[in-house]
């Protein structure tokens, strides 16, 4: 089954109804996605298919099938994404483990809105984040917008 | 980007202070990093020379600091590194972090314990302040005694700053790098000199967390990140109470004759000695996953049997209307003005749950239990009550157990307990193999140790 990822074709042949999740992380060994809840909840686990935010933990990599992948280790190689910069610069992560899939989403937000509104921004950041870094995380994407 | 999993006294338990730490590369090297930080790695792997047990330089003067107490996004990984670096002189762009454990020096008085290393009560700054301020005064110390030596001059006339000793008069300076050996070696003052707070460069100042870097790009690790060679993946069944324990697992054979399953493990749910916990393991974590959901077990539930929250509320407001209820605060002649014909008074009741901290990276560790000795990956909050735990289980001293660090996707307290640890050691035990084990947020959340209940009554008069 290929598909590809980060940019290069890859051919996983394991289970079919394997979550794109556990394939990302346990197959191909990037493990900046995150598992949070399993049930496509917390957002944790969230990376773009074809530029579109989507919770792998509920996705068969079935579905994912000569589609394109991108992980958080896909979005630059350097941390130089607007949404990358803008997280340093405000300091968004505590914990950080919900930060991979709070910047896909935010990455993902700023590619349909490109200077989205705060009601814009809490339609799309439905992540949730238990160090509470929400208030940081809006002002995060709205520094991105700007740059 | 900094390694951020290391372990500066463990495996190297025998090499002195003055060492060459060979044994700090081998351990921390034991990890596999992903991709993207396997060349960070191997670039960090060069001799690095310990002048404190909380500061190693390196010869391109690269100063690793020890942190001793747990990252759960409290923001310590850069709190204390800053204490240490502003009475070293350090050069904070070269300032790099590891958690180190395993030494006295990382231990601190728990309440009524004995002296562990761990995280608690958001005492970190307070009980390591002074500790880490002499630390890093011994260190500077001795870099300028060992600058001095080399320039023959005397350490009066010499300033630290910034990674560099110079000598004040003609301008020559050396930089940490090029005296660690040195000053490796020397004795260190028990009673350094404190920076007055006038020349603080560093504590009391805003800076940017050491950590953010490596939490937009992925690459931080936390314990659910962690991967050894040969490792197995774990995942766990629970009876349903704390007092339960597994009567029979009814389809053991059919979940053994799985592809990729490993093996069907009992454990026990610490501190219970009876075994309440069906771990499979397997070749991935979701055919693990996969087959702990497919299990079909029968519990004894034991004491705590039909325990809920509806009769546990019912016990606490029968006991806040008895005698059991404590007095916090009583003002004025309460008794009389309460049971005064005529007075308005106000009571209100306010109550909080048990409630499961919830992390967002639930409990999970690896362990390889091998011949004497065991040694552990995880998010770990309480470094010595794993080693106290797992050194009792399988009978070995507690510094036979090799404990590292990951960063915490949150804790909370949760991971101060160690039975996501312990059931991490008792898989790998079985299979012989390394095992991480990860737990699913639904047995998580089942199975917290949950934040205490409380409920309280205020009484008022108001005239």
């Amino acid at each position: 089954m290929q598909f590809n990822l980060n940019g290069r074709p890859v051919d996983f042949d394991g289970d079919p109804q394997t979550p794109l999740l556990w394939v990302i992380r346990d197959w191909a060994q990037l493990t900046g996605t995150k598992y949070g809840c399993g049930v496509s909840i917390c957002g944790a686990c969230t990376v773009h298919v074809d530029g579109e935010p989507v919770r792998s933990c509920v996705l068969p990599i079935e579905d994912v099938a000569d589609h394109a992948v991108t992980t958080i280790e896909g979005l630059s190689k350097d941390r130089s994404h607007p949404v990358q910069k803008a997280w340093i610069e405000k300091d968004v992560p505590q914990c950080g483990y919900c930060q991979s899939g709070m910047i896909m989403a935010a990455a993902a937000l700023l590619q349909k809105h490109p200077e989205p509104t705060d009601a814009q921004i809490d339609e799309a950041m439905t992540n949730l984040c238990r160090c509470a870094t929400y208030h940081r995380i809006r002002e995060a994407i709205h520094a991105a917008a700007g740059v | 980007m900094q390694r951020p999993v290391f372990d500066l006294g463990e495996r190297a338990g025998a090499t002195s202070r003055r060492g060459f730490l060979k044994g700090a590369a081998l351990a921390a090297g034991a990890l596999i990093v992903p991709v993207s930080m396997v060349r960070q790695t191997a670039a960090t792997e060069q001799p690095g020379y310990e002048i404190t047990d909380w500061i190693r330089i390196e010869p391109n003067g690269r100063t690793i600091i020890g942190v001793s107490q747990c990252e759960v996004g409290q923001g310590i990984y850069t709190g204390l590194s800053q204490l240490v670096a502003d009475e070293l002189e350090a050069d904070w762009a070269s300032v790099s972090v590891e958690f180190v454990t395993g030494r006295d020096a990382y231990r601190t008085a728990a309440a009524n314990e004995e002296l562990q290393q761990f995280v608690g009560a958001s005492m970190s700054v307070t009980q390591f302040h002074q500790r880490l301020r002499v630390a890093g005064a011994q260190a500077r110390e001795a870099l300028i005694q060992a600058a001095a030596a080399r320039l023959r001059v005397r350490t009066t006339q010499c300033e630290a700053r910034k990674g560099r000793v110079t000598h004040l008069q003609t301008g020559r300076s050396i930089g940490y790098g090029d005296l660690a050996r040195d000053a490796a070696k020397l004795p260190l003052n028990p009673t350094p000199q404190l920076k007055p707070a006038s020349e603080r460069r560093l504590i009391g100042q805003n800076l940017k967390r050491l950590d953010t870097p490596a939490k937009v790009d992925g690459s931080a690790i936390f314990g659910i990140d962690v991967r050894v060679p040969a490792m197995l993946f774990g995942a766990v069944r629970m009876a349903p109470t704390q007092t339960g324990k597994i009567v029979a697992v009814k389809n053991e054979a059919e979940i053994l004759a799985r592809p990729g399953v490993k093996a069907v493990v009992r454990a026990p749910f610490w501190p219970q000695p009876a075994h309440t916990t069906v771990i499979v393991v397997a070749d991935s974590y979701w055919i693990a996953k996969q087959a702990a959901d497919a299990l079909v077990v029968e519990f004894d539930d034991g004491a705590a049997a039909g325990l809920n929250s509806r009769k546990i509320m019912d016990q606490r407001l029968a006991a806040l209307d008895s005698d059991k209820a404590v007095v916090a605060t009583s003002i004025g002649d309460t008794a009389s003005i309460l049971n005064a014909s005529g007075n308005r008074v106000i009571e209100a009741r306010y109550h909080t749950p048990y409630l499961v901290h919830a992390t967002m990276e639930p409990v999970v560790a690896t362990a390889h239990v091998r011949d004497g000795e065991v040694e552990v990956w995880g998010p770990i909050q309480g470094q010595d009550m794993v080693r106290k735990t797992l050194g009792k289980y399988f009978n070995i001293a507690p510094d036979r157990v090799i404990v590292h660090t990951t960063f915490l996707g949150g804790s909370f307290g949760r991971k101060y307990v160690p039975d996501f640890v312990l059931h991490a050691a008792v898989a790998s035990k079985a299979v012989g193999r390394p095992v991480k084990v990860v737990r699913s947020r639904e047995e998580d959340i089942r199975h917290g140790y949950y934040r205490p209940c409380a409920s309280a009554r205020f009484r008022a008069v108001l005239d």
